[in-house]
């Protein structure tokens, strides 16, 4: 059946209206969200959260850690973390450097059972140790994300107050953005087969508590907060100290500042 | 024409409300186009290490300590574990054991010596400090008090003969017998020290 152009375009106009109109009419009549059930705590904090008021920023001091691996031990118990295949959502670094010019970087069991035990790394031990210290790691939360760039089915986003989380429904476990992450922050959960990394621990942080991490920190060298408080201890920090990030020149804006940093750590 | 038209508005409505139920726009300001729910699953996972004040419901003595201590810092699952299920199970009457590591591997995780710590953090040799070959300790908590360190740390005397005291006070360590006091023999150190009360 011929159709001129003037009344197949008038058609298509009537048809996007009318849809429009349906569209929009069910959004109204239907209610915007179910009522949620509790949870385990008798409370729904996150119906009193509000993502948007929240800019949240970690801040980690490399001179006060002391190896212990408190945060990395407590964040395994936290989140559920399988203790093997060995998968961190947070870690603890070594550098040891050597007077030739040298720099050693380990990592035994991502540090959660501290370094006291741990010889030093086969390259450095018997030489002179100039300088020494630990870098605790754990997802930048990036403003700029190559994980969320990368996944290629959006399982993988950022939420309104910065935090990078995964939808492990929509996840199909292709680890692009275990290869995609700079410093190493993703790993595949070995029984559902989806990526995981560390969100903060968004249980917490959106119940007005700390991430577990911060929390077991003995040395006070984690700190986290809200950078839309000017009062907050990272808010000053951020304001009055020397601060950087881990690989500046991949251009992923982390959120997560180091203080004090050493040029070599990367 | 009128019917065509009509066709036409119920397909697309149709499909607006198909792509409605693919989109989920709940929470389109807040995360996009694609993501319902999910900041909610992430934000109601369950919290398992908890905050001393709520060990404190039970132990009171020694969280307090604790608080006014050099380990005022450290939170009580930093060393017990996570403790929501233990807590769970203490409010349901249940026993609810909470096993500790042994306290030599808890204390030198964070207080052996290490070319990495900051040299300002206590520090020791675990290998002379206290060691069995001493004949002294194989436990830091037999001199120690976790909940209640001191800085610097207050220790229990209970041990008596010379060598004994020598385990600690030799030469080299901590607080060690001053040079005069070489010649001297025997269980004479109790003699003139009241171990604990400042002599």
């Amino acid at each position: 059946m011929p159709i001129s152009r003037r009344r197949f375009v008038k058609l298509g106009a009537h048809a996007a209206f009318g849809g429009l109109l349906v569209y929009t009419l069910r959004g109204i009549v239907l209610p915007q969200s179910t009522p949620r059930a509790a949870d385990a705590e008798g409370n729904s904090a996150y119906d009193q959260y509000r993502p948007g008021d929240h800019d949240w920023a970690f801040v980690i001091d490399t001179m006060k850690c002391i190896g212990c691996g408190r945060c990395a031990r407590a964040c395994k118990q936290e989140n559920n973390v399988p203790w093997e295949p060995q998968c961190n959502r947070t870690w603890v670094e070594r550098y040891s450097f050597t007077g030739d010019g040298e720099v050693t970087v380990d990592s035994p069991a991502g540090g959660i059972n501290g370094f006291a035990d741990e010889p030093l790394p086969e390259e450095v031990r018997g030489k002179k140790i100039t300088k020494s210290f630990f870098v605790p790691k754990l997802c930048n939360q990036c403003d700029n994300s190559p994980c969320v760039q990368v996944c290629p089915v959006g399982a993988t986003y950022k939420t309104a107050d910065g935090i990078v989380l995964i939808n492990r429904d929509k996840c199909i476990g292709c680890r692009y953005c275990i290869q995609a992450c700079p410093y190493g922050g993703r790993y595949l959960l070995p029984d559902e087969g989806v990526a995981d990394k560390c969100t903060w621990c968004y249980h917490r942080i959106t119940r007005g508590r700390l991430p577990a991490c911060v929390e077991a920190c003995p040395v006070g060298a984690r700190k986290f907060g809200d950078l839309r408080d000017p009062e907050s201890a990272v808010s000053k920090i951020l304001a009055e100290r020397n601060v950087s990030v881990l690989k500046p020149q991949m251009g992923t804006k982390p959120q997560a500042f180091y203080l004090e940093l050493d040029g070599e750590v990367v | 024409m009128l019917v065509r038209a009509v066709l036409a508005v119920a397909l697309l409505a149709t499909a607006g409300l198909f792509m409605r139920t693919v989109t989920a726009s709940l929470s389109v300001e807040v995360i996009g186009l694609t993501h319902e729910d999910n900041p909610r699953w992430w934000a109601e996972r369950p919290v398992n290490n908890q905050s001393s004040a709520a060990c404190a419901d039970c132990h009171e003595a020694a969280t307090e300590a604790a608080a006014a201590s050099a380990h005022a810092t450290v939170n009580c699952d930093s060393c017990h574990g996570a403790a929501r299920e233990h807590i769970d199970l203490a409010r349901s009457g249940q026993k609810a054991p909470l096993p500790l590591a042994d306290a030599r591997d808890l204390c030198t995780s964070c207080h052996a010596g290490l070319a990495s710590r900051p040299a300002d953090f206590p520090q020791v040799d675990p290998v002379t400090h206290g060691a069995p070959a001493n004949g002294v300790t194989s436990s830091c908590t037999s001199c120690h008090n976790p909940h209640d360190p001191g800085f610097p740390p207050v220790v229990k005397h209970q041990l008596e003969g010379r060598p004994d005291c020598l385990a600690c006070h030799g030469p080299d360590q901590w607080q060690p017998v001053p040079p005069s006091h070489a010649d001297r023999t025997g269980d004479s150190c109790l003699k003139c020290h009241k171990p604990g009360e400042g002599a």
